[in-house]
């Protein structure tokens, strides 16, 4: 078994929604189960980051890791999003090839399942808007 | 009054041609041709039913302008779950921010599940067990390669919100007929269905559709020329426009909502995709009559009216032909990767 | 703070042994030299993954019948420089000798294993995408070439240089000369980096004592860290690196062997250690082609990923104490190590006494 099922789902708010734990002090961002922020001692709040960016980078990744094959080539960007915060996702319905810039929308998609038996995860990707 | 509050659709972007699946096959490309279907959606490698709803859902919650966590049912209606056990409606319930507060089931009736599932919350929100229900007929169908089902067996999905409240389609009325009719099946375990063929055709199709539908059209005196658009079940471009020969009505009344012919069957949201466009494009005052079928059999038909609130309520999400307008052809070795058909190393 | 001895085994594919038989192979020249060691700190990263085996330290210390005290450190991609850097925070609070052994294999398995076990590098919610070490690379690279910009064409100059420094590096895996054309036709790794631009996959080890007791050779550490979390920094500048570099006073070497996984982390790398301007790390490279990595870089001599800091000491050494490749003989040598593109930075400032 590659995917556990108790990381799966810890993970639910992260993944599946865009949400983050944000300290209302530093404004740090922690996507996980961060309730105390380390640094200022002040609760964590659930916030959603926004589903909708701009892409500031791109990368088409053509040597897979094990468990990817399926979804060979991936493609990945650094999208900054209309509240203003960053993240690295993975890239879907890349039908022509990316431009710097462009409007990018967050839908859910499979990353990967684990074998014919195991769990399949599912996350937030980003997808050329249309 | 109870109805349709909020309506959208997913449809995948890639698309396999019936003259590339024919050509494979070695088969004539008149076969495709008959059937009136020139090309099917394809889910991507990272697609499934799950993601599929994901997305027809996000759409219709735009479209309902209600809050998600207000949601009392979440009813997928599939027959390529991705899970043979373990429920996709949960996966959706929470993805979308509705859980926990809701009930949340995936059925299986062939490619009428999700339409009993329209039934059950139509009569909930009416009754105020809950105050609002999500719909979704999502799929990834399955046809067998090489089997004629795989000209026109689809992806997609379409999602509806019933409700009191926001409604675009008011519910006029419904009525339902089964049997036990062995049309198309797939056994436990089994990768694919199989069928009769012909025998899908007038014991199943035709005679169940036309028993559900002229029942409800008859108890409400209604002529078919009444209706603004009638929206059937569509396993094939041909079948639909027979059965309203059948019942009298014109072609111009189905095309709308006829989007197999440019997508293919996407099974349990084959007549819900139709519906879907056509709501896209109705006018208030508008009667729909959507009439889905399951194979095993059953079938479903409803009578809508549109309010004035669909002309606002169109612009709040994707429409249907864009997603049909958003397409990247691929050919046939291309569509068995996709959809996992290719044996492999396995772990 | 001193060197006394390093060893190295040469980087490749090392079927025929294991993680401990080659940090065994590197370590017993190295006491022999030196003396009995007051400590041993080892690193190792992938090793973990492709033996299933997290005790090195510990065998090793048995095979070298070492009855003192043992670390083992990991900072990974990094932890090869994090093992040195203790060692001589370690001597500096007493110890009279501390050994630094670095061993790692990568070619255990297919290399799509590899490619997985390297995303253990990167924070675990960017990593479930399946982003690989080259991915994160990758975006770095478009980025800057952006940026700047920098050509593809430009870009492979870096493997160009790398590959000549390797040919006179007896060590090095992959001594033969490429040209800006074969760099661009390789195939593609993670766009728009090639397989020329990346390390290839190695096994390894590497030793050296750091000592108290005077030596030719001194040294000097400094280290700094930034977000482990690609998202959350500028993909195109090291801000750990900078930090470092100016904890070190910001020195001059006269060579500097850089932690390039990839071309594109090398120019960031010398452009955040100040030795560039911001956009200029390839004039520099072109400039002084062989006193950027003479050993060839984790490009060319290769990158066993938990040795790989400890090889860039020892090369250090080499090169202060015989020559190194075509280098030759320098009076000092500056060490990048660096844990995924920045997240941490170890350095190490070697000089002649």
């Amino acid at each position: 078994m590659e995917v556990s099922p108790s990381v799966v789902w810890r993970n639910k708010p992260y993944r599946y929604r865009l949400e983050v734990r944000r300290c209302p002090k530093c404004g740090r961002a922690f996507r996980e189960e961060v309730e105390v922020c380390p640094k200022c001692n002040e609760r964590t709040e659930r916030v959603r980051m926004a589903g909708r960016g701009k892409l500031l980078s791109w990368a088409k990744v053509c040597q897979v890791p094990e468990g990817f094959e399926d979804f060979s080539p991936l493609y990945f960007g650094l999208v900054e999003l209309e509240d203003g915060s960053r993240i690295i996702a993975r890239l879907t319905d890349v039908l022509e090839e990316p431009k710097i810039g462009m409007e990018m929308e967050a839908v859910l998609r499979k990353v990967r399942a684990d074998g014919s038996t195991g769990l399949i995860e599912y996350a937030i990707f980003f997808r050329p808007a249309f | 009054m109870v109805g349709i509050a909020g309506w959208g659709a997913y449809v995948p972007a890639y698309r396999v041609s019936a003259e590339e699946i024919a050509r494979h096959w070695g088969a004539d490309p008149k076969v495709p041709i008959s059937l009136g279907v020139k090309e099917k959606s394809v889910a991507g490698p990272d697609e499934d039913s799950v993601t599929i709803a994901w997305e027809a859902a996000m759409n219709a919650l735009a479209r309902a302008q209600i809050e998600p966590s207000e949601v009392g049912m979440v009813f997928i209606g599939s027959e390529s779950k991705p899970y043979a056990v373990k429920p996709s409606a949960t996966i959706i319930a929470d993805a979308l921010g509705i859980a926990p507060e809701t009930m949340a089931v995936d059925a299986e009736f062939a490619c009428r599940a999700a339409s009993e599932g329209m039934r059950h919350a139509l009569s909930m929100v009416e009754n105020g067990t809950i105050r609002h229900a999500l719909i979704i007929g999502s799929d990834t169908a399955q046809g067998a390669p090489g089997d004629v089902l795989e000209y026109t067996a689809a992806s997609g999905g379409a999602a509806f919100v019933i409700s009191n409240e926001n409604v675009v389609a008011n519910f006029i009325d419904a009525y339902t007929y089964v049997t036990d009719t062995p049309d198309f099946w797939r056994r436990d375990g089994s990768q694919y269905p199989n069928h009769g063929e012909g025998f899908t055709g007038e014991p199943a199709y035709f005679h169940h559709l036309v028993s559900a539908i002229k029942h409800l059209m008859d108890k409400h005196s209604l002529k078919p020329s009444d209706i603004t658009y009638f929206v059937p079940h569509q396993p094939n471009a041909r079948f639909p426009l027979k059965l309203a020969k059948m019942l009298g009505f014109k072609k111009e009344q189905v095309v709308l909502g006829l989007t197999t012919a440019d997508i293919g069957n996407t099974y349990n949201a084959s007549a819900f995709m139709g519906m879907t466009r056509v709501l896209d494009n109705a006018s208030p005052g508008d009667l729909i009559l959507m009439a889905p079928f399951g194979s095993g059999a059953g079938a479903d038909a409803y009578l809508f009216e549109a309010t004035d609130r669909i002309e606002e309520a169109k612009g709040l999400a994707r429409k249907t032909q864009e997603y049909f307008d958003r397409r990247k052809e691929i050919d046939y070795a291309t569509y068995l990767r996709y959809r996992g058909k290719i044996k492999k190393l396995v772990r | 703070m001193y060197v006394c001895g390093a060893h190295v085994t040469k980087v490749g594919r090392h079927y025929e042994k294991s993680v401990s038989a080659l940090a065994a192979e590197a370590a017993a020249p190295v006491v022999n030299a030196c003396g009995e060691p007051d400590a041993l700190v080892v690193s190792t990263y992938l090793s973990r993954f492709q033996d299933s085996f997290g005790n090195l330290g510990s065998l090793l210390a048995e095979y070298l019948d070492f009855k003192g005290e043992v670390y083992e450190v990991s900072s990974g991609d990094g932890s090869g420089g994090a093992a040195v850097s203790l060692a001589v925070r370690l001597v500096k609070a007493g110890f009279k000798r501390v050994l630094v052994v670095g061993a790692d294999k990568s070619n255990d398995f297919q290399s799509k294993r590899a490619v997985k076990d390297l995303q253990t590098l990167i924070s675990p919610y960017e990593s479930f995408y399946g982003l690989t070490y080259a991915g994160a690379h990758a975006l770095a690279a478009r980025l800057y070439m952006s940026k700047y910009g920098v050509s593809r064409e430009e870009l492979a100059q870096w493997a160009v240089v790398m590959h000549e420094n390797a040919t006179a590096v007896s060590h090095a895996q992959l001594p033969f000369p490429v040209s800006v054309d074969k760099v661009l036709k390789s195939h593609s790794v993670a766009q728009p980096l090639t397989l020329l631009d990346s390390h290839p996959f190695s096994d390894g080890a590497a030793a050296v004592m750091i000592t108290s007791e005077s030596s030719p050779v001194s040294i000097e550490v400094a280290s700094a860290s930034a977000p482990l979390t690609l998202a959350e920094r500028d993909l195109t500048f090291m801000e750990s690196a900078k930090m470092a570099m100016e904890k070190l006073g910001n020195p001059y070497p006269e060579a500097v062997e850089v932690h390039d996984a990839f071309s594109i982390a090398g120019v960031i790398a010398l452009e955040s250690l100040g030795l560039a301007a911001r956009g200029k790390g390839l004039d520099y490279l072109i400039h002084s082609p062989r006193r950027v990595n003479p050993s060839g870089g984790l490009k060319a001599r290769g990158h066993p990923i938990g040795a790989t800091g400890v090889y860039q000491v020892a090369e250090a050494y080499f090169a202060i104490t015989d020559g190194l490749g075509k280098l030759g003989k320098v009076s000092s040598f500056l060490v990048h190590s660096s844990n995924l593109l920045g997240a941490n930075t170890y350095l190490s400032f070697l000089r002649e006494v």
